[in-house]
Order: C-alpha cells, then sequence, then structure tokens
C-alpha cells in the first residue's frame, strides 16, 4: 500500500551523492595535473607509484599543488556547509558566511589573537572559531529579537562585516607582520599554502562537517518554524546555538588559512537547494561534494588563466558570485524579504 | 488529562489570563470560543507548552508541563498553530516530522515511522499529493497535511488553533469531519479554538467560554446552546432551529 516509493527515492540521492562525488574527485585529480607545467593523468600516477623525492615535478606535485588543492577542497566543503546552515537557521536564502560578517568576524579574531597572543598553529582555528561564534550571535540575537525582515539582515549582516573589515584593515596598518601575505587574506586566496598550515583547520573542518550531517535532520525540524519545531519537542534556542556554533567552527577555520573567502558560501547551498532538493539530509552533503569542487575549480581557473601570473581566487569569486547574488535578488523580487 | 491550576498570564505587563481554573475532558472534544482578543489562543499556546504562565501551573496528568521534558511532552500532546508558514518540500516529508520526537538522533526511519506516516496521510486523505511541495497546496490540503503530522505525532492529545479561519464554508466542514473522525475513530482528545461559532457548537461535546481572560463557562455543548451565554458574552441574539433532526444556529445583532 506504499504510495510514497520511499525506495526510488533513497536510490535517487544515492545516484546523486554518487555524481556529486565524482565530481569532486575528478576536479581534484585535474587541477593537480594543471598547472604551470601540465602533466598527464599517466604521469601523475606514476610520480605517486614510485615516489621518487629528488624529482622536480614530484616536489612540485606534492609540496605546492596537492597542499593548495586540498586547501581548496576543504575550505570549499567547510564554507558551503556552513552557508547552508546559516541559510536554513535564519530561515533566508540570501544569508551566507561572507554576508553576514561570519568570515570577518573571524578574521578579525584570528590577526586579534596574532598580535596579542603567542603563536601556535593549533590554536588560529580556536580564535578564527571564536569570532565567528561573537559575528554570528550578534545576528541570530538580532533576527530574533526584531523580527528585522530577510533584507534588513542582510543589511545588519553588511554593516558588522564593514566594521570587522575595518578592524582587520587598522590591525594589518599597525602590524603588517601579523599574518604573512596579508593582501591576499582580505580578498582571499590559496597561495603559499603547506601542508602544515591546513592541518589543524582540517581537523576542525572534519569535525564540523560529520556534526552538520549528524545534525541535518534538526535543521530540516528548524525550518519548519520556531513554533512547530518547539511543538515537535525541539529546544530551539539551544539548536539554533548549536547549529550556527558548528557553522562557526567551519567558517572559522577556512577563514584562517584561506582568507575572506566569499560568495562560495552563498552560491553552491543556494543552487544545491534550487536544483535538487530542499532536504537538509541531502543539502548538507551534496553542497559539502559540490562546494569542494566549485572552489577547486575555481583556484586552478585563477591560477593558470593568467600564469604565470595569478589572481587570488577571492577576486574570481567576487566576479562569478556577485553577479549571481544580485540575480538571486532580482530572480526573487516577487517573494517578500 | 490537562488542567489548569490558578493560571495567569500577562503580556507586556498586561493581563491575558486571569487566574484560570479548568479541567479538559479526556477522549471529548472541547471548542474554546470567545470574542477577539478574549485569550483564547494564549490558553491553547499556555496548554501546549509553547507559553509559560506568570502565574498558576499547567498539569499533565497532576504533573507540571514544564517539569516534562519537550520530547515527552511532544509524545502526548500535538499542536497545530494558526499561521503556519508552508514549506517547501513534500506533503510526505513534512508528515514525517511529526516522528521527530519518537527518535532520537542515531535513529534512522523504521517501517513502524512509514506505516504510521501513510496511515495518517490515507486517514487524512493527503495520501494523494504525497509528493507534492507542501507551499504548492491549497489551503485545505495544507490543513489536512498539518493534521496528519499531528496525527504520525501520535499523541491522545491534539490542541487546534482555529483550523478553519480563511477556508470557505465547504472546506471548513471537511476539516471538521476530519477532526469529528480523529476523535471517534482514534479516540484522540481534542480541544480547539474555534471562530465559527456553528462549527463549535456543531462538532464539539463541551465548549469553554472566554471573556477578557476569564473563564465565563465550561460546560457540555448541548446547555451551553440551551442558554444565554453565548448571546450575552458576544452581544448578539441567538435562534436555534430544528430541522429533520438537524441543529441550525441563526445570529444577529
Amino acid at each position: 500500500m506504499s504510495f510514497c516509493s520511499r525506495h526510488s527515492m533513497n536510490k535517487k540521492i544515492y545516484i546523486l551523492l554518487l555524481l556529486a562525488f565524482l565530481f569532486l574527485i575528478t576536479t581534484f585529480l585535474v587541477a593537480l595535473c594543471l598547472g604551470t607545467s601540465n602533466i598527464g593523468p599517466l604521469k601523475l600516477a606514476s610520480l605517486f607509484c614510485n615516489s621518487n623525492t629528488e624529482d622536480t615535478l614530484y616536489r612540485i606535485i606534492v609540496h605546492v599543488r596537492l597542499p593548495r588543492v586540498l586547501g581548496a577542497l576543504l575550505a570549499g566543503c567547510a564554507l558551503s556547509v556552513s552557508g547552508a546552515i546559516i541559510q536554513s537557521v535564519l530561515n533566508n536564502p540570501l544569508a551566507g558566511p561572507n554576508i553576514i560578517g561570519i568570515n570577518s568576524g573571524a578574521g578579525f579574531a584570528m590577526l586579534l589573537a596574532a598580535i596579542l597572543l603567542p603563536f601556535h598553529p593549533a590554536l588560529i582555528p580556536v580564535f578564527a572559531f571564536i569570532g565567528a561564534m561573537f559575528a554570528a550571535l550578534i545576528i541570530i540575537i538580532i533576527s530574533v529579537s526584531t523580527n528585522a525582515s530577510r533584507l534588513t539582515i542582510v543589511l545588519i549582516g553588511f554593516a558588522i562585516s564593514s566594521i570587522l573589515t575595518a578592524g582587520i584593515n587598522t590591525i594589518m596598518i599597525f602590524y603588517p607582520d601579523a599574518y604573512i601575505g596579508a593582501s591576499t587574506f582580505i580578498i582571499g586566496g590559496l597561495s603559499s599554502l603547506t601542508m602544515q598550515k591546513i592541518v589543524f583547520p582540517a581537523l576542525y573542518i572534519a569535525s564540523g562537517l560529520i556534526l552538520a550531517v549528524i545534525f541535518s535532520r534538526d535543521l530540516n525540524i528548524l525550518s519548519l518554524g520556531t513554533n512547530t519545531a518547539k511543538s515537535l519537542g525541539m529546544n530551539v534556542t539551544f539548536t539554533k546555538t548549536f547549529m550556527i556554533g558548528i557553522s562557526a567552527i567551519l567558517a572559522g577555520a577556512a577563514v584562517s588559512f584561506a582568507g575572506l573567502l566569499g560568495f562560495v558560501g552563498l552560491i553552491v547551498p543556494h543552487a544545491v537547494r534550487y536544483l535538487v532538493s530542499n532536504d537538509n539530509k541531502i543539502v548538507i552533503p551534496v553542497s559539502c561534494l559540490v562546494g569542494g569542487g566549485f572552489l577547486i575549480v575555481c583556484d586552478t581557473v585563477s591560477r593558470i588563466l593568467f600564469a604565470p601570473y595569478e589572481l587570488p581566487v577571492g577576486i574570481l569569486m567576487a566576479f562569478v558570485g556577485a553577479p549571481l547574488f544580485i540575480f538571486l535578488i532580482m530572480k526573487n523580487r516577487h517573494a517578500k524579504y | 488529562m490537562i488542567e489548569l491550576k490558578n493560571v495567569s498570564f500577562s503580556y507586556k505587563h498586561k493581563p491575558c489570563i486571569r487566574n484560570v481554573n479548568l479541567s479538559f475532558n479526556t477522549g471529548a472534544i472541547t471548542a474554546v470560543i470567545g470574542p477577539n482578543g478574549s485569550g483564547k489562543s494564549t490558553l491553547l499556546k499556555l496548554c501546549s507548552r509553547l507559553l509559560r504562565c506568570s502565574g498558576g501551573e499547567v498539569l499533565l496528568e497532576g504533573i507540571n508541563i514544564f517539569d516534562i521534558k519537550p520530547k515527552a511532552f511532544a509524545k502526548r500532546a500535538a499542536i497545530l498553530l494558526q499561521a503556519n508558514h508552508p514549506p517547501n518540500i513534500p506533503a510526505y516529508d513534512y508528515v514525517m516530522s511529526g516522528r521527530y520526537p519518537h527518535k532520537s538522533l542515531t535513529d534512522y526511519i523504521s517501517k513502524e515511522d512509514i506505516n504510521i506516516v501513510e496511515n495518517a496521510m490515507e486517514m487524512t486523505g493527503c495520501h494523494v499529493f504525497a509528493q507534492r511541495p507542501v507551499n504548492k497546496l491549497s489551503g485545505g490540503e495544507r490543513q489536512k497535511v498539518f493534521i496528519a503530522m499531528a496525527l504520525a505525532q501520535n499523541t491522545d492529545i491534539i490542541f487546534l488553533d482555529e483550523p478553519t479561519t480563511f477556508f470557505d464554508i465547504n472546506v471548513s466542514f471537511d476539516i471538521m469531519n476530519l477532526i469529528q473522525k480523529l476523535n471517534e475513530k482514534l479516540g484522540k482528545t481534542i480541544i480547539l479554538v474555534v471562530h465559527d461559532l456553528n462549527l463549535a457548537l456543531h462538532y464539539s461535546d463541551y465548549a469553554v467560554i472566554i471573556n477578557n481572560g476569564e473563564i465565563v463557562i465550561h460546560e457540555k455543548t448541548a446547555s451551553i446552546a440551551e442558554n444565554n451565554y453565548i448571546s450575552n458574552v458576544f452581544g448578539v441574539e441567538m435562534k436555534k432551529i430544528i430541522d429533520a433532526g438537524n441543529e441550525f444556529f441563526l445570529f444577529k445583532k
């Protein structure tokens, strides 16, 4: 009597996940091959099989390209899932970690810690998380207490983001040594990444992603509205804070090595919701896989487009992302924001 | 059994519920009626744990409802609210959300959940549009989906806040018939706020009349219809007509 074939739906989801995963793997391998010195896929395989550490090509791939592609993967996954969570919790398709100031909060706290406290690589993501959480909580409190419209939330986020970016700029002027590669930090870029720089953020991101997948069902319940969620026995305030916490861990860890990368966290989850499904049990993992692949593609393009010069990927993201953001608002102009 | 003891509630220092004592009849349909702003919806939210009373307590089987864990309470009582904003998810998934209080974090959707959800959808007649997104359904269809979710919650008490407002009369009757069916076939205790006095008098076993945050009367609906309570509270004339065994109520100012 089953009128809803659960089985065929599950099958569709698995196929989707598989496709997204294949997309990610493909972009990952292609990105490793492409660069100032292009190599073929067979050459790549043979390099890894007989790892001759003296080989220049091997060193380029392992010490330059691999960390960078991994960094793009991690930042893409983290920011996309972070955005998916924020959009769900705020019930606002225009929200994203860069739009509402989470990224700049993370950046500001990180730089502040860098000039005030002794340096330890494991602690950077922690400070980034604290800053991200701080910015996120401000937005959450404002959105809950004022019942502001979706567009107003975006404007408030912009204001918060401006203040925090001003703070970042102030620190960079007075302490030019606070962060190496400061100029790409603000636009977001992945050049000069090393394995040491991404290993700790990777741990935070991995745990954040696992938590996001586990709690995706709670996100679905939250999106039914506060009172409905309460009537189903959910502690709404706690769940919202907890979910925003996960999103702050993810965004903070990504910002700690990739800088203030914008728009990936807005566009990817939005596109997944639009094209695939609104069910967060699907949106979260698919956004993760697609987001990782998407940032790898963007970073590779920005690497080879004007080779030997390279564009920080944040610039490319802004060129692609900002028009898309405007398109989103235009497309939904009849909807009430 | 839901019981209110000396319950008071103020909103922005303005009292809306004053010292209410009430116990709802188990297994019956109770209609809460009263003029606009009398505190009907507030009363319902106080009973269903969505608002915390500023004085007194609400008891479920003698236990203060705020001493019951949220999920445990959600297994006993479901509430259907007014102005639910419809999400863009299939009706089936929406109804499945009703299983939330029965699941822990690691539980998968079981055969039992699927059975309960499918039964709820068939009973309410929303199995025909199970795969359509809730925000694309008509108001009446949507309301049936919301009722199906409350059913999937598998509680013995269901609160409904104005389930028929904004609907045409035929849809209102459909919904009320459905609510009556839940009471008769599944033995659910139903407590609902209704605007339409005709529907309230026609479908409920008991009626609570509330005015200015105070209970005017809590009686069998039949005896309320015989007396002048409604006329007095609403300031209208009421006339009962019996035609071929059916009761009709007419109102005039």
